[in-house]
């Protein structure tokens, strides 16, 4: 199937001066989140990051572009947070938006970069949209058993991403990650278990 | 044509962002059958929270994803 017969499924829902002028407003918050990654980035591990070209512009309007498409049909109303995170997420891994200037473009440490920039996007997304996003996003259970087992599960998370085909976007199921992720921050728990 | 964000004074190519879009979009596989979900008018959970009336990706919150990852 060509771009074009893609495009014209439900076209008669698609407003495309809306969504532009959406992917124009999203741009500048993504270009902040880029800025502030590649500065955090850049200061702890030393090394130079570089972007792809209209780096927030292009993630902006593919974002809502797959969102009209793929994930609006599947809801009521307003998709929720986790499946934004999850589909922020997988496509900042499938273009692999940024790259070290001196590796190729498949090479490991390129592919590590951007499961971090991919988790730090979602994160960061999650942050402000739950509604306790004046706290930082942190454990911090007194639970030491649960700290460390959620350590261990965003490393698994980081490892699949810098692992996975890139062109598999498994939106729905990768959400119930994000969704579990901050039942385990909201939830209270007393000191080892008692 | 161009995109031209006033603030920021960037400029985009809209053709080539389009054509960007239409990319991802054809080369990705994703898990749920859009099409069966609308015949079947299965939906799945929503949300109450317009992403428009929250300011997304602020300093702060990048910051505090960033450490939260980086552990």
């Amino acid at each position: 199937m060509g771009y074009e017969e893609v495009i014209s499924l439900n076209d008669d829902l698609f407003d495309e001066s809306k969504l532009t002028e959406l992917a124009l407003k999203r741009a500048i918050s993504i270009q902040r989140l880029v800025d502030d990654f590649i500065r955090f980035y850049e200061e702890k591990h030393h090394v130079l990051v570089e972007p792809i070209e209209d780096i927030a512009i292009n993630l902006s309007y593919s974002y809502l572009f797959l969102v009209h498409k793929k994930i609006k049909p599947l809801v009521v109303d307003r998709i929720n947070c986790f499946k934004m995170a999850s589909l922020m997420e997988l496509l900042i891994v499938k273009e692999q938006v940024l790259s070290h200037p001196e590796c190729k473009k498949n090479d490991p440490v390129n592919r590590e970069l951007n499961a971090l920039f991919a988790m730090t996007a979602a994160f960061s997304l999650l942050n402000c949209m739950i509604s306790s996003s004046d706290r930082e996003f942190y454990f911090d259970t007194i639970n030491n058993y649960i700290d460390l087992e959620v350590t261990r599960i965003l490393n698994e998370q980081k490892c699949w991403l810098e692992t996975k085909e890139l062109n598999e976007m498994p939106v729905i199921i990768n959400s119930q990650f994000f969704n579990l992720i901050q039942i385990l921050h909201n939830a209270p728990y007393q000191i080892n278990g008692f | 044509m161009y995109f031209c964000i006033v603030e920021n004074e960037i400029k985009y190519n809209e053709d080539s962002v389009k054509e960007f879009a239409k990319r991802v979009l054809h080369e990705s596989v994703f898990d749920v059958n859009v099409e069966y979900c609308i015949e079947n008018n299965i939906k799945f959970d929503n949300h109450e929270i317009d992403a428009n009336s929250v300011e997304l990706f602020t300093t702060n919150s990048n910051k505090s994803a960033f450490n939260f990852i980086s552990k």
